[in-house]
């Protein structure tokens, strides 16, 4: 079933540019011409139930605007948007029961007093049945380590700990759509880990929808089987996470540890595929299917003692993706 | 999950206790300023209907209903709409209109509780101020404090909406000084203000925020008259703050990313 479904949809902003000293005068009298710009441009894309898809583009891409119109907080100006089987802007209030966010650099716990206080909050507010709401909280307090910070004023939390409360917020009402909005910005890779294990275990336990959007591919790879990329306000691609860099041709990386010094390549390798450094090869861009002639014929040129095969690194890939600019099909 | 919000509102001032002992001590210094100040006033000159110990009441209660009226909506929305933390309260299910009434009151059930009632305390044992109304002028006094309660919610919602494309809340707030400073009845009776403009403040709304509630109190009059006539302005705040919101939301930009 899906849980979200999109036809070319679009948003554009209006703005103006104040560029000198004088414009700011002339903005005063509404003289500043405005300037358009789509931010989410004829995109279409479905998500189904229980899906986790990985949302992912440089800055100003229109991810941050595209969730904002998923959410219904914006209002598309253009296209066919549902989410949950509703127009989320005109019916999201309706929604809000069963959607959830984190925004990264936002919080929605009351900055003054305990998160266990926003926590009672959010019962009151989603009409979660109490018995619920406190199996939810004991669980997810001891997957995130919360124990010791729940009764602190939030303003007193370190960013990976306000983290970890901001995403047990976001789940304690069993959402069925939850959108993570770069939730590991900033964080130390302890957090990381806790954080990434924590939705790991929602993926394997819960049947929530989740959008997850970051800068930080490694989140992508280990939590989503399926990526888009969003460049200039398109959706450029959408398909298997692991399926990028084989579109993109990048290959596999080999490396060998050979006895002596001086090592020999085999024939017939492209300018600059190869690399030989004293007792070591290293070959970029192999065909998975030229992997085993290729090893063989090193193995028979040269004493190898050690042979490490890798897939192209995703950050690298993304890296070549946006350097060349290649259309994707979808 | 209203009481939730208020009971959020409330603990939110609770945390800062250094600051309530503060606005205790300024609402011991507001007292002595005033009493002095209106003393010295009517020792050269009568002063119209207001007796001193009237005019006393009246900027006393002024005080305390300026404590404990204001829901601060404007300054609240404002802020969320320049951080972009509006993103979040525009997520829950609860419209944040609401969220922001039931969480002022909150706030100000615990500012009546540890700034007001000090500083009536204050007033009665350390300068001697006499409070002349009853029970019946005290429960009428109420009822119009509730309704001016709701019509100045509607006022700073009304400001905070215009802060959704103005995204600075820094002349809005000027603006909500200078009306509540001029035309409520805030500082001064309206019946003390000079004829010509005392015609032109008893057109505009403003006055039902501070002046009614408390000329009521202190000298009694038409309460039906002004029972009704808050109820008209605040169904036509309610119209426009509607029809504005309803408008905006459409418009609406989160700041950031």
């Amino acid at each position: 079933m899906e849980q979200i479904e999109l036809k070319n949809l679009t948003k554009t902003y209006v703005s103006k540019e104040l560029r000198s000293f004088k414009d700011y005068f002339l903005a005063l009298l509404g003289r500043i011409p405005e300037r358009r710009l789509d931010a989410v441009s004829d995109v279409s894309f479905s998500i189904a139930k229980g899906e986790f898809v990985g949302l992912i583009g440089r800055n100003g891409a229109g991810k941050s605007t595209l969730i904002k119109l998923l959410t219904g907080i914006l209002t598309p100006t253009s296209g066919e948007i549902s989410v949950l089987g509703r127009v989320p802007h005109r019916s999201r209030r309706q929604n809000n029961y069963k959607i959830s966010a984190v925004f990264g650099q936002r919080t929605q716990l009351k900055w003054d007093i305990s998160a266990y206080e926003s926590f009672r909050l959010i019962r009151y507010m989603y009409d979660v049945p109490e018995a619920r709401w406190r199996s939810n909280l004991e669980r997810f307090v001891r997957m995130l380590d919360l124990s010791r910070l729940m009764y602190k004023p939030v303003r007193t939390l370190s960013l990976g700990q306000r983290m970890r409360m901001e995403l047990c917020a976001a789940f304690l009402y069993d959402p069925e759509l939850v959108f993570l909005d770069e939730p590991t910005i900033g964080l130390d890779i302890f957090a990381k880990e806790v954080i990434g294990d924590f939705l790991l275990e929602i993926k394997r336990s819960k049947e929530t929808t989740v959008l997850l959007t970051t800068h930080d591919v490694s989140d992508i790879e280990r939590l989503c089987e399926r990526t888009m990329i969003l460049d200039g306000g398109k959706v450029v691609f959408d398909g298997e996470t692991n399926g990028i860099a084989e579109i993109l041709e990048m290959g596999i990386f080999l490396e060998f540890k050979c006895e002596k010094r001086e090592t020999v390549l085999p024939p017939g390798l492209a300018g600059g595929q190869a690399e030989t450094l004293p007792h070591c090869i290293k070959i970029n861009g192999v065909d998975k299917r030229d992997v085993p002639r290729l090893t063989q014929s090193v193995m028979g040129l040269n004493n190898v003692l050690e042979i490490k095969v890798e897939p192209p690194d995703f950050e690298k890939v993304l890296k070549n993706f946006y350097a060349s600019k290649i259309p994707f099909g979808t | 999950m209203r009481a939730a919000f208020a009971r959020v509102g409330f603990t939110q001032n609770q945390v800062y206790s250094i600051s309530t002992y503060l606005n205790i001590l300024a609402a011991f210094l507001f007292v002595s300023v005033q009493y002095y100040l209106w003393s010295a006033i009517f020792e050269h000159a009568v002063h119209g209907q207001y007796s001193l110990s009237d005019m006393l009441q009246y900027v006393l209660a002024a005080e305390v209903l300026s404590v404990c009226l204001h829901s601060n909506a404007d300054r609240q929305l404002g802020q969320m709409v320049r951080t972009g933390s509006l993103a979040h309260v525009m997520l829950k299910p609860v419209a944040f209109t609401e969220q922001i009434f039931f969480e002022s009151l909150g706030v100000n059930a615990y500012r009546l509780l540890f700034i007001c009632v000090p500083l009536v305390l204050c007033s009665i044992f350390a300068f001697g101020v006499e409070y002349h109304f009853g029970p019946a002028r005290l429960a009428g006094f109420l009822a119009l404090a509730g309704l001016a309660y709701i019509f100045i919610y509607l006022f700073e919602l009304l400001l905070g909406l215009i802060s959704f494309f103005s995204v600075n809340t820094w002349g809005i707030n000027s603006l909500k000084m200078a009306v509540i400073t001029v035309f409520s009845g805030r500082f001064l009776p309206i019946s003390a203000y000079p004829e010509n403009f005392r015609a032109l403040v008893d057109e505009l709304p403003f006055k039902i925020m501070y002046f009614e509630p408390l000329n009521f109190l202190i000298k009694g009059g038409d309460w039906a008259g002004m029972f009704i006539r808050q109820c008209g302005w605040i169904a036509a705040a309610f119209l426009v703050v509607f029809y504005l919101q309803r408008a905006l939301l459409k418009k609406m930009v989160i700041q950031g990313g």
